[in-house]
């Protein structure tokens, strides 16, 4: 169990959170508060697809040599994107920090994104997105966040669309990095059997000299839609339905409005393992799963 | 879904009893307790929590907070946020 937490911010606002354990492998993680609520319409899809070209090729390394910097050596490195985070993270043995913490710098910081890799991944997106359209439980959450916030970015999926993907050339996605990725919203963690001051020395090293940088574009509150009602036609066998209305803002600290609704299997107490600002409802019987999405004005 | 609306009823109108409460309450700071085990899972909450919050909440402290809670509250944020007038519905069939 890890008990002790250390946190510094760098002058370039750029903070650091440290927790020590006894284990053997260590877990490193860069997040950045860049996600699809960044997206302008007809950037839809691409703070995802900025995630999947991270791992295309950089100044010094192709594709292959950054998927192989940790599997070399028994670790991994991986990604993800939500409607508000994205984050490179990275599992490995503890003696490895320093090749993961410079692997996941290199990845953020001198990508390529190379022409022929972004035709290639937007195909393996593509066919995410027509897998995804074949599972109408999983579907159902998209269609009801579109539904709750229409006409705003949160309220569009993370993926894109086939006829979005197709647009992210000429600069998209070099013009979606310089607008987002704020020095002062990104966040280094790690978790391990590594004294506090060797990270720090390590994160200063990798992270420390990137120049100071603030959030271009200011995110809007979305309006939350009330009291519709809507039936597709899905041609399945099973009925899916959903509840999805607006919940309390993440700012809302009162502990009832931070658990009290929180029931079923999606038990998400901890501040920050799920933050969002309204709450979707799934109708299954005894078995309600309760979202919480984050302030739509939360910190800016 | 009449039967799903009759649970919200409830939820709205009773309060839950208070075994039931503290059953709920130590079994959610059981399941954070394990989760927290899961050191990929703790990193990138823990890093998310400093995004979003600028600290990280101790299981004692979120144990406090939830030991605050009460029945009447909960049905008060039940009479809140579940609003059928405010509620969207989605079926797919």
């Amino acid at each position: 169990m890890t008990s002790t937490v250390n946190t510094y911010r760098f002058k370039n606002g750029i903070r650091l959170i440290h927790r020590a354990n006894q284990s053997e492998v260590a877990h490193f993680g860069l997040i950045v508060h860049t996600g699809t609520r960044e997206e302008f319409p007809e950037e839809h899809g691409l703070a995802h697809f900025m995630e999947h070209m991270f791992f295309k090729g950089t100044r010094k390394r192709s594709p292959y040599q950054i998927i192989s910097r940790l599997e070399d050596v028994g670790g991994d490195v991986n990604a993800y994107t939500t409607k508000e985070e994205t984050a490179l993270h990275a599992s490995f043995l503890k003696q490895d920090y320093k090749r993961a913490m410079e692997l996941i710098q290199d990845i953020f910081l001198h990508s390529t994104f190379p022409e022929k890799e972004r035709e290639r991944e937007a195909e393996v997106i593509l066919n995410e997105i027509q897998s995804y359209d074949d599972s109408p439980s999983e579907l159902i959450f998209d269609r009801a966040e579109e539904l709750l916030f229409p006409n705003h970015s949160i309220g569009r999926n993370i993926l894109g669309s086939e006829e979005s993907l197709e647009k992210f050339r000429n600069g998209a996605l070099e013009k979606f990095l310089a607008e987002n990725y704020a020095t002062d919203e990104i966040v280094l963690s790690f978790v391990g059997n590594i004294p506090f001051k060797n990270i720090k020395a390590a994160a200063d090293r990798y992270f420390g000299e990137i120049p100071q940088k603030s959030r271009l574009r200011k995110r809007v509150k979305p309006v939350a839609a009330a009291g519709m009602k809507i039936t597709e036609n899905r041609e399945t066998h099973q009925t899916h339905c959903m509840l999805v209305g607006e919940g309390y803002e993440l700012t809302d600290h009162r502990p009832a409005q931070q658990y009290s609704w929180r029931t079923g299997d999606e038990l998400q107490a901890e501040p920050g393992a799920e933050g969002e600002t309204w709450i979707l409802l799934q109708c299954r019987i005894a078995l309600c799963s309760l979202y919480r999405y984050r302030s739509p004005d939360d910190l800016f | 879904m009449q039967v799903t609306w009759d649970e919200i009823s409830k939820l709205r109108t009773k309060l839950i009893p208070d075994a039931r409460l503290n059953f709920a309450k130590k079994q959610m700071i059981g399941q954070l307790a394990i989760a927290r085990e899961n050191y990929e899972h703790l990193m990138l909450a823990t890093g998310k929590s400093i995004l979003i919050f600028d600290r990280v909440d101790s299981l004692e402290t979120i144990r406090r907070n939830l030991d605050e809670i009460t029945a009447t509250q909960i049905r008060d944020v039940a009479n809140e946020v579940l609003d059928i007038k405010t509620l969207n519905q989605l079926i797919f069939e």
